[in-house]
């Protein structure tokens, strides 16, 4: 019994020599990162904007580039043992949700769009549930109710003040569903500047064709967004993709 | 079975919140709505998005639209500002909740838990069959008393021995809860499960569950060349329907060991590419066998853009074996047309026999035949080694070749990342780090190509060190396409100022998604393909870069790269095409560019043929360099290098747009002037003993800054040479 307590406390003292050593490489890694140029130092903004008769769905793809998942993985390794499980990525979600509730936007032609979570956040560690530089992704899912008197010209501006700090590279996806046309609108640069407290990234989609008004809720086994509908089997089909993307 | 085993958690968020809102929302009023059940929210999310197999894909529309009514419902709550909004609302989140619950009372899966029994036991016992090695169990708890409530729970059962076999759900303390308990990486056959119920303030209640998984079957896949018909290397996607995850194929190539823990370190590569072929595929080098869950099964088949994507549903039985072969068609054979693919910027480790053999799979399943394997430095050190330079390393597999080049020097702060191709042996010299132009001359007399990465971005304040050397004409080429991002502001302004430079791009592996998301295209005409062959091609320009269209442009009989010499102004005839897969790139839209200016566009119009021409004249005016580019209508993009119309006497620059294209230049040299002078500064003070890169940038500045006067010579001829065309060119100029 005492041997196993030594070993344990052993394994303790370990684990946290290992932790503040973790620590400080990581937390020295974004100062530098945030000071230096580094593409490892970005975070990858995926927008997919689906515009339907009666939902815009906005699915966010945050794909977190070596010193930014670097320390959002220290954030998640609460236990401090070097590796992230499944509890501990449940409890930093719970603990990122207010922040992304109030950080994230939707405009249709000026007017706010009532943004609500459609799904819990999905994070993927890409094969890598080690605390340390890698590359991971938190998947973002809001909804929110299709504006009435949506028209064609309208402007589709998603507002986006996520990890502000990083600097972001976007990409945009759009698609229209129930008739609808939805394309991206080009924006200047890909590289984006970090997020100014009062100033968010813009990600900008334009209303080619507005879905009918009077369309009634799809009947049909309803697929989540980035989720491929349910089809029939049919080989070399045309891939259901959006109807415009660009990343900018 | 071989299954994936990255952690693709889905992860609660609101239920607290939620619940807590809902219950404490009508408490303010006179008449107060009775609250929503806690959890309710969450757990409509949960069945919805993971769990609705339990309820039959009949239940999934409803599970989806009774969760959006919900979410709708709360969101007229936070926005309420008066007790009758907020009733309303309340009032439509319980009669949500009412069908949702009538939806989860009558779920075939439910088990009952009465804890209110004085040997509480479940209803029915089991077995219980989960549908493969994710799953779920439904639970009904009676605690006793009055109340509703919800809870979700997902336990990963590859943890180690002792918490492998236990899962937990929270229960009220009182009235019945309708916990979702869902599991990953569950193990295969019959085991134990224990599950513990937990109320607050009272014991928790565990039971054994009889846990069984069905008999896996099993899928053999192969895929063929539409050129050979024999089996060859593919990027594949299994996505098991039941949970929407992918699982790596039984001989899925994991390149994590030739990534140097650089990048996204992984076998599974999501492209930079529009709509499904973003997710997650895997190279396989060839046939494979592997055993499966039973169901429904989505594959996944790609061979690089030239080929039709292919995505089938699959089942897959019990104690079966499924066979499918896929061949995926060429939707267009560029090579036929002379035309051959690479991709200049992929990072990849090649030490040994096995390395080249993966990635030599890697670049024949995306179909990419020069692909430029390239050794990483920087002013400390060097990633990606490579077991040497020249031809011979490089390693060649019929009409595909792997060819160790460098990205190097690379400053992410002063002055930007470069590549060279086909070179003899690595150059880099870190005491002279910042001289590029000394690079760019050493990898020319290795009879190489050198160029700047991430043009189209403009990372790396990549611009400043193009002011010093693209005008000395040290520089071949500059990626203009990457992520899938067209960017050509840089490209332009110095085609404008009268610089040829090729048009390249490269997907930057492991930071980029796959090999040959994007990727240039070197014409080769009739000549065989060989790597010597592609390199002389491309130095010449005759080049364009996609990401999903193919263009064909001319100018008269020039094509891409080439100069067309003029004595005197002439109509030139611009013939130029664009087109895509049928299947996803329609409508495609082709631009001419002069100056970078459109002068004509079209877009295709027939949704089977997205396929568009263009067949006009312009004047040569006083010269000018005229390009096309194309975008899918999904998109993708394309560009081509430039035909370069050069009048006798005069430079095929933007005449009009002279002074601000130079002032933009020596403004650029003016930044490498101050980090120069920053750098100097604080090495004086002493501060720079742990930064390499702004010691260094200190101690070889006077060197740089020597090339920086030399450039600013060369735009102060520039201005010169301007002055002596304005005479002979009319007013305006063109």
């Amino acid at each position: 019994m005492s041997q196993i307590y030594q070993v344990s406390q052993g394994w303790r003292r370990m684990t946290w020599a290992g932790r503040l050593l973790l620590a400080s490489i990581v937390i020295g890694l974004p100062h530098t990162a945030v000071g230096h140029d580094l593409f490892t130092a970005y975070v990858q903004h995926g927008v997919h904007l689906t515009v339907g008769a009666r939902h815009v769905d906005l699915t966010l793809d945050l794909t977190f580039f070596e010193e930014w998942s670097a320390r959002e993985r220290l954030a998640m390794d609460t236990d401090g043992n070097g590796r992230i499980s499944r509890r501990e990525v449940e409890t930093y979600v719970k603990q990122l949700a207010p922040r992304i509730s109030r950080q994230m936007k939707l405009r249709v032609a000026g007017r706010e769009l009532d943004l609500a979570p459609l799904y819990d956040p999905e994070v993927d560690l890409l094969a890598n549930d080690k605390v340390g530089p890698g590359h991971h992704r938190l998947r973002l899912f809001f909804f929110a109710a299709t504006p009435a008197g949506m028209q064609a010209g309208d402007e589709i501006v998603v507002e986006d003040s996520l990890w502000p700090k990083a600097k972001a590279i976007g990409t945009l996806q759009a698609e229209g569903r129930d008739g609808a046309t939805i394309e991206t609108k080009e924006i200047d640069d890909l590289v984006l500047a970090s997020a100014r407290p009062d100033e968010a990234r813009l990600f900008k989609f334009r209303c080619l064709k507005p879905p009918p008004a009077n369309l009634a809720a799809p009947k049909t086994s309803s697929a989540s967004p980035l989720k491929p509908s349910s089809q029939p089997r049919i080989r070399s089909q045309p891939l259901p993709a959006p109807t415009t993307q660009t990343i900018p | 079975m071989k299954t994936q085993p990255p952690p693709h958690y889905s992860l609660t968020l609101l239920a607290t919140t939620l619940a807590t809102f809902f219950c404490a929302g009508p408490a303010q009023s006179a008449d107060p709505a009775p609250p929503l059940p806690a959890g309710v929210v969450d757990f409509a999310g949960r069945v919805a998005h993971n769990h609705w197999y339990l309820f039959g894909a009949e239940k999934r529309a409803d599970l989806e639209a009774l969760n959006r009514e919900l979410r709708e419902a709360q969101q007229q709550l936070d926005k309420a500002r008066d007790d009758d909004t907020r009733r309303a609302a309340t009032d439509r989140g319980t009669a949500v909740a009412g069908r949702l619950l009538e939806v989860v009372k009558a779920c075939p899966r439910i088990i009952r838990v009465d804890l209110t029994a004085e040997h509480p036991v479940l209803a029915p016992n089991g077995p219980f069959e989960l549908p493969g090695d994710t799953g779920a169990l439904l639970f009904e708890v009676v605690s006793g008393g009055e109340g509703l409530s919800y809870s979700t729970t997902t336990h990963d059962m590859s943890l180690p021995p002792g918490d492998s076999s236990k899962a937990t759900a929270d229960v009220a303390a009182s009235g019945t809860t309708y916990a979702v308990v869902g599991f990953e990486h569950l193990p295969v056959g019959r085991n134990i499960l224990s599950v513990e119920f937990r109320r607050p303030g009272q014991p928790a209640v565990r039971f054994l569950l009889n846990l069984t998984m069905p008999t896996l079957g099993r899928l053999k896949l192969t895929v063929l060349s539409d050129d050979t018909g024999k089996p060859a290397p593919a990027m594949v996607r299994l996505v098991w329907r039941t949970d929407d995850v992918t699982r790596q194929p039984a001989n899925g190539i994991e390149f994590a060991p030739q990534f140097d823990g650089q990048g996204k370190a992984s076998g599974s590569r999501n492209a930079n590419l529009p709509g499904p072929l973003a997710d997650s595929f895997w190279c396989v080098p060839g046939p494979f066998d592997m055993a499966l869950s039973p169901g429904e099964w989505r594959i996944g088949v790609r061979r690089g853009v030239e080929h039709e994507v292919i995505f089938e549903d699959v089942t897959i039985c019990s104690g079966k074996t499924l066979e499918r072969t896929y061949r995926p068609k060429r939707w267009v054979d560029m090579r036929k047309r002379g035309w051959w693919s690479g991709d200049d910027h992929v990072h990849c480790r090649i030490l040994s026999d096995e390395d080249a053999r993966h990635l030599m799979s890697w670049v024949q399943a995306e179909d990419i035949h020069l692909a430029n394997i390239v050794k990483m430095g920087d002013i400390y050190r060097t990633y990606f080694e490579q077991r040497g330079f020249g031809p011979s390393y490089r390693v060649v597999d019929g009409e595909y070749v792997l060819s160790p080049g460098q990205e190097c020097p690379r400053s992410h702060d002063q002055i930007g990342h470069t590549l060279a191709m086909n070179i003899t042996s690595m150059v880099r010299n870190p005491e002279r780090y910042f001289l590029y132009d000394e690079v760019a001359d050493t990898v020319h007399a290795q009879g190489g190509l050198w160029g700047y990465a991430h043009v189209n971005s403009g990372m790396f304040h990549v611009h400043r060190d193009m002011s010093i050397n693209v005008p000395r004409q040290k520089v071949d080429f500059v990626e203009i396409l990457q992520f899938n991002n067209l960017g050509t502001r840089l490209y332009y302004e110095f085609l404008n100022l009268g610089c040829k430079l090729t048009a390249s791009s490269g997907s930057d592996v492991p930071w980029g998604g796959t090999v040959g998301e994007v990727r240039a295209y070197a014409c080769l005409g009739k000549k065989p393909f060989s790597a010597d062959a592609w390199f002389d091609a491309f130095r010449r320009g005759r080049t364009f870069t996609t990401s999903g269209p193919m263009i064909e442009f001319r100018v008269d009989n020039a094509l891409p790269g080439d100069e067309l010499q003029l004595k005197a102004d002439k109509k030139l005839r611009i013939r130029a095409r664009a087109w895509g897969d049928p299947k996803r790139m329609a409508p495609v839209k082709l631009e001419i560019v002069r100056h970078g200016e459109v002068i004509r566009s079209a877009e295709s119009t027939d949704p089977q043929h997205p396929e568009v021409q263009l067949d006009f004249t312009v004047d040569a005016g006083y010269g000018c360099w005229i390009a096309a580019r194309a975008h899918g209508g999904e998109g993708t993009s394309a560009h081509t290098t430039p035909v370069y119309v050069v009048r006798e006497g005069l430079r095929f620059w933007k005449f009009d747009g002279l002074e601000d294209l130079i002032t933009k230049r020596l403004d650029s040299l003016s930044q490498i002037e101050k980090i120069v002078a920053d750098a100097k500064k604080l090495d004086a003070e002493g501060k720079l003993e742990k930064d390499r890169y702004r010691k260094q940038l200190a101690l070889q500045g006077d060197a740089l800054l020597e090339r920086v006067t030399s450039a600013r010579n060369l735009y102060a001829d520039l201005k010169r040479t301007a002055e002596a065309e304005r005479g002979r060119r009319g007013s305006p100029g063109r």
